[in-house]
């Protein structure tokens, strides 16, 4: 692999995980808000 | 901040967050590309140097949430309010995240420089140790629904981790390692710096956000979770 393909995978691994985390948590988030709103009817 | 069983202020998201989510994204979008693209090869492993913009700042914000652990387990233990040990838990989390991450960078950058993915050296030892406390942390609140003792027993394993983060630290100075020292500003060259610099700081924003959005999340859990707790009791009563 040449060094731009080491740096592409370092990246790639780093926002991949990165991402991957935030949309999890945004996820949590939303089904949060709606067991929220679901008890409050 | 109560934890009381109507639905607090608390329990919301606030706007101000995603205001600083996109602050945030907009810092490390510029901070990487400006690092990226303004660094010159290096003399010795050329391109790869620009893995250093990932690999630095990962490591070095995975270390400052496990001193944000210890600082809420600390507090946790003294004032006993479920607020801090939520927080610890958050840190504990966004810390796990960034400790597998300079692992995993830290690896792909060996690969190349050293000819080896892994090797038993006392940084990256030291380094799979505190991911593996910290893992441990996450998992041991899932053994207890007892809130007390679930955050009694986390501040435990969050003080006794923290040991392990000077170890990381100075493991490169108190053991002969393959790991180079950690940079500081004598130690790296002029190009570099401001790029270094840059992505530092807008790692730590990012990790800041990051903790205080999982913190919220949690709060949000928590007072769906209360909500539920209080209609099924609310039910049991009208069929009793």
């Amino acid at each position: 692999m040449s060094n731009w393909g080491y740096i592409g995978l370092a990246y790639g691994v780093t926002y991949g995980v990165l991402i991957g985390y935030f949309v999890g948590l945004m996820r949590k988030r939303r089904q949060a808000l709606a067991a929220i709103e679901e008890s409050g009817k | 901040m109560s934890f009381s069983t109507t639905r607090s202020p608390s329990a919301t998201w606030p706007k101000w967050l995603t205001t600083f989510g996109w602050i945030t994204a907009i810092l490390l979008v510029s901070g990487q590309i400006y690092a990226i693209v303004t660094s010159p090869p290096d003399a010795a492993m050329g391109d790869l140097q620009k893995i250093m913009y990932i690999h630095v700042p990962s490591a070095w914000v995975a270390m400052m949430s496990f001193i944000v652990v210890l600082a809420y387990c600390l507090l946790y233990l003294w004032k006993h309010q479920p607020k801090h040990d939520l927080m610890a838990a958050s840190a504990a989390e966004v810390g796990t995240v960034f400790t597998a991450l300079a692992i995993a960078q830290g690896s792909i950058w060996g690969r190349p420089t050293w000819g080896v993915w892994w090797t038993w050296d006392a940084r990256l030892t030291s380094t799979a140790v505190m991911l593996l406390i910290y893992a441990g942390y996450l998992t041991l609140r899932s053994f207890t629904d007892d809130e007390e003792r679930r955050a009694r027993w986390s501040a435990a394993v969050g003080i006794l981790g923290a040991i392990n983060v000077p170890i990381v630290w100075y493991s490169v100075k108190w053991w002969r390692t393959i790991h180079q020292l950690q940079s500081d500003m004598s130690s790296i060259s002029p190009e570099y710096r401001r790029g270094w610099i840059i992505n530092a700081l807008t790692f730590t924003v990012l990790v800041v956000y990051l903790i205080v959005a999982r913190y919220h999340v949690s709060l949000l859990q928590r007072a769906g979770e209360q909500h539920a707790e209080e209609q099924a009791l609310a039910v049991r009563s009208v069929h009793v």
